[in-house]
């Protein structure tokens, strides 16, 4: 109901919303919790195990019991979503409806259904474990349920720096942000509500003799003003990670109607210098006998949703607890004009002096009436037991301050007997401190110093001179608090989300959980959505007492981010579709999609496939075609994506001789050599060429995909291994555009636009050097990677699209054209040429036949390693070419190969495939792979075998090399 | 005779682009050079360029219509200005200007835009 002339949204526009398909009215402010209690409705879900019902517990984010569904996000806490216009909301758990929901019986058979039933349940027959037990508990466990139809969540991501970040809105957090705002650090002040104040919003206690609120606005009306400071509500920080960053979920646009222009969340990283928690604490329910029905909340929030919504659960409220705390709900709530029934509390001390109700102390709440919804408490005391009608039942066992992010990084928070409460560990998280409630300060006046102390003390590590001190007057009596209290009998919650009860817990001893963190897993307590918010320290007392320890050696489980759910399209914000991973695009990118090539992707770089012509069909067809063209006339390719690598310095020569097995300080200036890269361990890295451009330039090249690794090779190289070199490396990969052009015509379009004498005689094979290409300063390169004569061009990537284009249609006037990576694939697979799927990390220069690069005269990387003699073995696997027998034989890459008359298992395994092409040269499939003793073994037949495919042919064993071997072609 | 075009790396990205408090244009950043100095020849490249000190981590200093920007220990880029004749003979040159593009973010909503873009 609608308590009138209170609460903070008097006179707000009309909200209407449904609820289980029923329409109900609030107002702008309302969350769907408030709106619901303003409408009368008490029940607003069902619980997870024993399904029993059951209405809103709290008034933030610690909520274990009203979670709904809206707009198809499962889980939200009613709680923390703000009602919009048209918002429809739906009960979880429940069929067929909350008011009558069939596996209720559960809660029948609570006494089978205990915790850690299903560790002795569903055992037989075994056969039933995964046909029939696994899938029913899976449909029957969970409270919301996934939408699979429904779309990704707009989300985005962002990041944020400030000097000080406060974490909190509350008195302590509002005093220093103002304090740390008007000494001009750059201030973030975060706050999961949707309004900023915490407790000053949801008390009537005065800050300068007026109502609290006031004072709020008017800190917020200066700080909105401050250019320094950054107000971000409706953000919850979620975690505190290394390196002063902060985790934060910001709720953008989940408290209005979808609209496709803004995203639902936002996934702050922010990184502050140093930071305050100012979380607040959360009030901890008592265990008694039927302590969660709808109707029974927390004292705190019975105020809350009195003084800041202005809504009541009910007419005849009933108090029960055991602090002075609770006693400002009975006050508040008579205040209002709501009927208290009595103020319950277990101390016998307690009291009231003047009061206008009943107050009955030493006694306790023993059983609760009202299935759907509370109606009557029966209360135990010193006169007796009574029956008293109530439909709201305020209850407080404490406050626990909310020390979590101050555990994030490992440590544990400190039991204090005096508070009956953990507190934050000091220097939990060496760069923020705790301040106000989160801190065990519980008094209004305490907070709002403690703020103003914490943001002072960080400000002085920053070098900030802190303002002086500018706080309200407000109220400083810490509230008097007793003992934590079990009310005997049966069905006292504890975790109310997970249905665990007290009973569970000393059951968990008796079965020998004794430790924490093993009650924790055996009961699921503090496992669900809300991870215990409510329930943790209740049950560490609980364990504790069954225990006969105490509570400080009992301790918590480990705190861990993130503080409340976050969705995972929050967290991956941005990474779907091409958002996943950056598209590296070559000069001729255009041209290639404007020739309808297909692309593909080769690390990040796109690179095409093939050119189809108009009548081809197949990527056959095409790369058959494109192979034919450049060994008869002359095909044109970008190869910009080849890391370069430039290298100048008194000591680049030294430095290639230790990387390279093979000699490069022989290497004339104009020459280009191919090198091969070992590891450490003696085995094949990368294979590469490099061009001498000058005395002491040189420029190396690296396959695609390994461009960076290399380049981080030889960071380590000149940093680590051998910082005496006096040389430089440097990335030029983006730098130079450059293309193959390859075929029996390639010189007659190269000396069309290079300028300069490439006869064979000034420019043989594997020279370089630098020469205008069209007029700008380029370099010209006489290497193949097709076998035939070849030439590559590379210019400054501005001309790069430019070039391209030219030297294609150059091409075209001579019967060739472009090509992709398919018929690049065939060309080399024809020549021998490895390529990474044959240095795959485990073979070495020995088995691909190029032992004897590897220097005998001078020291590298990986050398001694590759002398080992495991390495050199006979019997190891080696390079070798494979043809079909048959001229329609079939080779697939990764395919295994056996003597022809050994079955194919795996001991007999003698090799295998790892490249294969069709060769339209040759007229038959090709193939490149490794065999035992494969140099001794050409002529030999084996049989490949590929199971997964279904494919085995009989194949010749051949040299590497199946086209041109003394590489005639190549010298012209 | 017949000459190369040179297209930017913007190339069909329709800037400039404005949206809502945003605006991005393309900038041509002019030529740039990364140049390392060679063991020892420190004081010979500070003397090519003028005299003038070398940038330290996190600078950027300006040289002439140029600026010197620091980018990696014992190296730093020269942008804007062809570098003096000569200094290939102290330290490694090496052209980097057509592996950047440079764009300027303005307007209201730049700050918003940035730190949707900024790596953590």
């Amino acid at each position: 109901m609608r308590v009138a002339g209170k609460g903070l949204y008097q006179g707000a526009p009309p909200v209407s919303f449904r609820f289980d398909g029923v329409a109900w009215h609030g107002v702008e402010g309302d969350t769907l919790a408030s709106a619901l209690l303003g409408e009368g409705v008490r029940l607003m879900g069902r619980s997870f195990k024993y399904h029993r019902p059951r209405g809103v517990l709290s008034a933030g984010s610690e909520e274990p019991n009203a979670l709904v569904c809206v707009d198809g996000v499962p889980n939200t806490r009613a709680t923390m979503q703000e009602i919009w216009e048209g918002m429809e909301a739906t009960s979880q758990n429940a069929r067929p409806s909350l008011r009558f929901d069939v596996l209720a019986v559960n809660d029948w058979l609570a006494p089978f259904i205990g915790a850690g039933f299903y560790y002795k349940t569903f055992m037989w027959p075994r056969s039933f474990w995964e046909r029939v037990y696994e899938p029913l508990i899976r449909r029957a466990a969970g409270l919301g349920r996934l939408d699979p139809s429904a779309g990704p969540l707009l989300c985005e991501k962002a990041w944020a720096f400030c000097d000080v970040l406060v974490i909190g809105a509350g008195p302590a957090g509002l005093s220093a942000a103002l304090a740390a705002g008007r000494a001009g650090a750059r201030v973030i002040l975060a706050d999961e509500g949707a309004r900023m104040g915490g407790r000053l919003l949801a008390e009537t206690d005065p800050l300068d003799g007026q109502p609290p609120h006031l004072w709020v606005e008017r800190v917020l009306a200066e700080l909105v003003q401050m250019p320094n400071v950054r107000l971000m509500p409706r953000t919850t920080v979620t975690g505190v990670h290394d390196g002063g960053t902060f985790a934060a979920l910001e709720r953008v646009s989940l408290h209005r109607a979808p609209r496709a222009d803004l995203p639902r969340e936002c996934f702050w990283r922010i990184v502050a210098r140093r930071a305050v928690l100012c979380a607040g604490a959360i009030e901890r329910p008592l265990p008694f006998p039927d302590n969660d029905r709808p109707g029974v909340m927390l004292a705190g929030a019975v105020r809350a949703y009195l003084n800041h919504w202005g809504v009541a659960a009910g007419r005849r409220v009933v108090v029960f607890g055991n602090n002075d705390d609770a006693h400002r709900t009975a006050r508040d709530c008579h205040a209002a004009g709501l009927t208290v029934a009595a103020l319950v509390d277990s101390r016998p001390e307690a009291a009231m002096p003047g009061a206008p109700f009943p107050v009955l102390p030493g006694a306790r709440i023993a059983g609760t009436r009202g299935r759907l919804g509370l109606s009557r408490v029966t209360v135990e005391g010193p006169q007796g037991r009574q029956e008293i009608e109530a439909d709201v039942l305020a209850v407080s066992g404490g406050w626990s301050p909310s020390v979590h992010l101050a555990c994030h990084l490992g440590a544990r928070p400190v039991w204090d007997d005096r508070l009956q409460a953990f507190l934050p560990p000091p220097g939990g998280v060496p760069w923020m401190t705790v301040a106000g409630a989160a801190a065990g300060e519980f008094t209004t006046a305490g907070c709002l110093r403690d703020g103003w102390r914490a943001a002072s003390a960080a400000l002085a590590d920053l070098g900030l001179r802190a303002p002086d001190p500018d706080l309200p007057e407000a109220e400083g009596q810490a509230p008097a608090q007793g003992p934590f209290i079990v009310v005997e009998g049966r069905r006292q919650f504890v975790d109310f989300q997970n249905d665990v009860t007290v009973k569970d817990i000393r059951l968990a001893v008796q079965e020998g959980f004794c430790s924490v963190e093993h009650m924790k897993r055996y009961t699921t307590l503090g496992m669900a959505t809300d991870q215990g918010k409510t329930g943790n320290v209740p049950a560490i007392a609980i364990l504790s007492e069954a225990l006969g320890s105490p509570v400080a050696a009992t301790g918590t489980t480990t705190f861990r981010p993130p503080y409340t759910p976050v969705s995972i399209g929050a967290m991956g914000a941005g990474g779907q579709g091409m958002g996943f991973a950056p598209r590296r695009l070559t000069t001729s990118h255009a041209a290639c999609l404007d020739r309808g090539a297909p692309m593909i992707e080769a690390g990040l770089w796109y690179r095409p496939g093939y050119f189809p012509r108009p009548g081809e069909t197949t990527w056959r067809q095409s790369c058959d075609r494109e192979v034919t063209m450049v060994r008869q006339a002359v095909g044109v390719a970008d190869v910009s994506t080849l890391g370069k690598i430039d290298i100048q310095g008194p000591d680049a020569a030294a430095l290639l001789d230790f990387v390279y097995c093979n000699t490069f300080s022989t290497l004339p200036v104009g020459r280009v050599r191919y090198g091969l890269m070992l590891r450490e361990d003696g085995h094949v890295m990368d294979d590469g060429t490099t061009a001498r451009l000058g005395g002491n330039r040189y420029i190396m090249t690296t396959t695609t995909a390994a461009a960076g690794q290399v380049m981080r090779h030889l960071d380590f190289v000149t940093q680590v291994l051998r910082p005496d070199l006096d040389v430089h490396c440097v990335s030029v990969t983006e730098q130079w555009a450059q293309f193959s052009v390859a075929g029996p015509r390639s010189r007659d379009l190269v000396q069309a636009v290079v300028d300069a004498d490439l006869s064979d005689a000034a420019f043989p094979y594997m020279a370089c050097a630098e020469a205008p290409v069209m007029g700008v300063p380029g370099r010209v390169f006489r290497i193949s990677f097709s076998g035939e004569r070849a030439y590559e061009l590379a210019v400054p990537a501005r001309y790069g699209a430019s070039l391209y284009r030219l030297l294609v249609a150059y091409a075209e006037s001579l019967g060739g054209g472009p090509y992709g990576m398919e018929a690049l694939n065939v060309l080399r697979i024809e020549k021998g040429y490895i390529t990474h799927a044959e240095i795959h990390g485990r073979t070495t220069a020995f088995d691909i036949g190029m032992e004897r690069m590897v220097s005998k005269t001078k020291d590298c990387i990986g050398w001694a390693a590759s002398r080992r003699p495991g390495l050199l073995e006979a019997d190891r696997e080696q390079l070798v070419g494979l043809r079909p027998v048959a001229q329609d034989g079939v080779i697939t890459a990764g395919a295994h190969l056996y003597r022809r008359e050994d079955p194919a298992t795996r001991l007999n395994g003698q090799g295998y495939v790892t490249s294969a092409c069709w060769s339209p040269t040759l007229g038959r499939a090709l193939g490149l792979g490794f065999l035992r003793r494969g140099r001794e073994r050409h002529g030999e037949v084996v049989r490949l075998v590929d199971a997964m495919r279904g494919v085995e042919t009989l194949c010749e064993v051949t040299d590497p090399v199946f086209l041109d071997p003394k590489g005639e072609r190549l010298r012209g | 005779m017949a000459r190369l075009i040179a297209t930017s790396p913007f190339e069909g990205l329709s800037l400039p682009l404005a949206i809502g408090g945003a605006r991005l244009s393309a900038v041509d950043p002019g030529p740039a050079w990364s140049v390392a100095p060679f063991r020892g020849h420190e004081a010979a490249v500070s003397r090519l360029l003028g005299g003038a000190m070398l940038p330290d981590p996190g600078q950027v200093l300006a040289w002439g219509e140029g600026r010197m920007i620091w980018v990696a220990p014992g190296r730093f880029l020269l942008a804007g200005r062809p570098p003096p004749e000569g200094l290939s003979a102290h330290a490694s040159v090496v052209e980097q200007g057509d592996g950047l593009a440079v764009a300027v973010l303005e307007g209201s909503a730049a700050q918003d835009v940035l730190a949707r873009l900024r790596p953590p």
